[in-house]
């Protein structure tokens, strides 16, 4: 998957959890702030990890923080 | 039970009787099966496990298992209980609140032994020195080809316990139940007896953390007792999509589990509707719901929302219990009622009652007390600890006293709340006073020493409220609009724990006992009507507020103004 691809995913994962409209999201904005607590953090992981079909941690999502530092750790730019 | 069963031996059976059977499957994230282990090959990796930890340990001694869930967990467990060590359950080393548990567990335990995956060894040891618990630490291994048929295991008496289990606290008042093997198999067959029996085509599928009681017992220990099967999912597998779990359960043909309310709720957020016909639940007889308090409606609900899925209602049921009292204490399917636990059956080997807190005489039916336990399965106490837990009848005997407030009605107990100064969210219990101090460590001018963490609302919500003052003579810090949200977050990757309002009230502001601690009841009450929104500290009025430290009353400000430094 691009980057571009997997911010698509993460935000349309985390406005379902978060019932906000996707295109509200900034992909640089902190996951916190956002308002995101734990358990979606967990739950946008189980996304990604069935669509890129490998194990992501939730560990991912708390040690970067934003939609653009996961998708950079996941699908690093050439 | 028969008078003459113990654990070790019927451990040994049972592995034996089901030689070339899988007795233990474990799945992995994906929900699709990983591997199994027959009775003969459990037999023989444990013993092995005991072993290699018999080089390090004399029997009696307590071994802290760091391991996350999967075979090796599993046999290491069965290793220690039929050679007579001890365990103690913790979660694998990993970032968030499963550290807290593993940290606070080693420091406040001291295990004899501490046995850890073969990549976390070295990290599990530095944390272990970092915090004074010079502990060896043993990696954990399975070997890799079937042993040699006689495993060693004999017969033996017990004289430690067989798991101490860790319940709440802080690292200085960590507390952990010590359950002796009697009680296990006490447990065991009271649940069965109360569940209606199992037979050996009951299969379990289990996603509940192995380091807490209902995973533990209820997935994986009683399924062992009682002969049949267990498959374990990984806790995160289930969290990160709930669907794992019901796929598994109808793959494996599944006809026991259960899970905390958080559990249920997440299934009915997280699963589609228009996905759970795709599913069927025809199989499950026991779908079992305890552990933290269960909203009014959501078992019903579940029930209805998974009619698609064939879940049988009546299969879903309410359960009541605590490590205390080894795992299970109230609960039974197919009472047609769901909201409620029905009430053990009489002339059975455990009683439930409800008594006055003050004069500790049974109240009439109908009216709320604090809810108490006896039967074989009752542990002897805490480790470290012998806090007045018991109380003894005319008749000797002894009865454990919950710390739950609840009340009897027609056969059924309802739960209502918490005597005790416990947090539950998430089914977890969390001491009040340990989130009071994170709390207060995130700026100097908190009172850790004068707070209120408290459930609010109706109890089975699980919504938290933190109440903290000032220090003395303290103003609100600089940055005091960033304070709660901090907390909060704070909170949230120490323990998980979702603090829902944070309120900062000036020095003086909570009622005190006579000997000076902070009366959380009261807070809570006061929280409930809205007591504190005159008094709570808003950034925009910060001036006005510090200059003049407005207090409540006076008389309680003075009252207990002596106290204070």
């Amino acid at each position: 998957m691009t980057h571009a691809e997997l911010v698509q995913l993460m935000r349309t994962a985390i406005a379902a959890r978060l019932k906000c409209d996707p295109a509200a999201l900034d992909p640089d904005q902190e996951f916190a702030d956002m308002g995101m607590k734990s358990l979606d953090a967990v739950v946008v992981s189980g996304v990604l990890e069935d669509e890129l079909g490998r194990d992501v941690d939730p560990s991912v999502l708390f040690e970067n923080r934003t939609m653009n530092a996961v998708a950079e750790m996941l699908a690093p730019a050439k | 039970m028969p008078k003459d069963e113990n654990l070790n031996q019927v451990i040994i059976d049972r592995l034996r009787q089901d030689a070339d059977v899988p007795v233990y499957t474990w799945l992995n994230r994906q929900a699709a099966v990983e591997g199994a282990l027959t009775g003969r090959q459990i037999e023989q990796q444990a013993a092995a496990q005991a072993q290699r930890i018999a080089r390090h340990l004399p029997r009696g001694g307590v071994a802290a298992l760091a391991l996350s869930s999967g075979p090796e967990f599993y046999t290491a467990l069965i290793g220690c209980l039929l050679s007579g060590i001890t365990v103690l359950p913790l979660p694998a080393l990993a970032a968030g609140p499963s550290k807290q548990r593993l940290e606070t567990a080693l420091i406040a335990l001291q295990p004899d032994l501490i046995i850890a995956h073969g990549e976390h060894c070295e990290n599990v040891r530095d944390l272990a020195r970092s915090r004074g618990v010079m502990s060896p630490v043993m990696s954990v291994e399975l070997e890799p080809h079937d042993l040699q048929d006689n495993s060693g295991f004999v017969e033996l008496t017990y004289t430690s316990p067989a798991i101490l289990q860790l319940t709440s606290g802080t690292t200085a008042s960590a507390k952990a139940v010590k359950i002796s093997p009697a009680n296990i198999l006490a447990n065991a067959r009271y649940t069965e007896s109360e569940w209606g029996g199992f037979t050996q085509e009951d299969m379990v599928v289990t996603w509940l953390p192995h380091y807490h009681d209902m995973g533990l017992f209820g997935g994986l220990l009683f399924p062992l007792l009682c002969g049949f099967g267990t498959a374990q999912l990984p806790t995160l597998a289930f969290v990160q999509r709930p669907e794992r779990w019901l796929t598994a359960l109808e793959a494996l043909k599944a006809t026991v589990t259960g899970g905390p309310a958080f559990a249920l709720q997440h299934c009915l957020e997280m699963i589609p509707e228009e996905n759970r016909a795709a599913i069927d639940l025809s199989a499950i007889r026991i779908f079992y719901c305890g552990a933290e308090p269960i909203p009014s409606g959501l078992l019903s609900e579940f029930a209805t929302g998974f009619a698609a899925s064939k879940l049988n209602p009546d299969a879903v049921f309410g359960c009541y219990g605590m490590a205390e009292a080894t795992l299970f204490v109230a609960g039974r399917p197919n009472t047609g009622t769901v909201a409620d636990c029905a009430l053990p059956a009489s002339g059975g080997t455990h009683a439930v009652a409800v008594l006055d807190r003050q004069s500790l005489s049974p109240v009439a039916a109908g009216i709320e007390g604090e809810i108490v336990v006896t039967g074989p399965s009752i542990c002897k106490g805490y480790i470290n600890e012998s806090p007045e837990m018991f109380l003894a009848d005319p008749q000797g005997q002894i009865w454990l006293r919950t710390g739950d407030l609840g009340y009897i009605d027609g056969g059924m107990l309802k739960i209502t709340g918490r005597a005790k100064d416990v947090l539950i969210a998430g089914g977890v219990n969390y001491a009040a006073a340990q989130v009071e101090w994170l709390a207060a460590a995130e700026a100097s001018e908190l009172n850790a020493f004068a707070a209120a963490a408290v459930n609010v609302g109706e109890f089975s919500a699980g919504k938290i409220a933190l109440i903290i003052e000032l220090r003395r003579g303290m103003k609100p810090p600089a940055d005091f609009a960033q304070l709660a949200p901090r907390i909060q977050r704070k909170c949230r990757a120490e323990f998980g724990l979702e603090i829902d309002e944070v309120l900062v009230v000036p020095a003086g502001t909570l009622e005190r006992t006579s000997s000076g601690k902070i009366r959380r009841v009261a807070a809570r009450s006061r929280y409930e009507t809205g007591g504190f929104e005159d008094v709570k500290l808003v950034p925009e009025f910060r001036p006005v507020l510090v200059a003049e430290t407005p207090a409540p009353t006076i008389t309680r400000l003075k009252s207990v103004g002596r106290g204070q430094s």
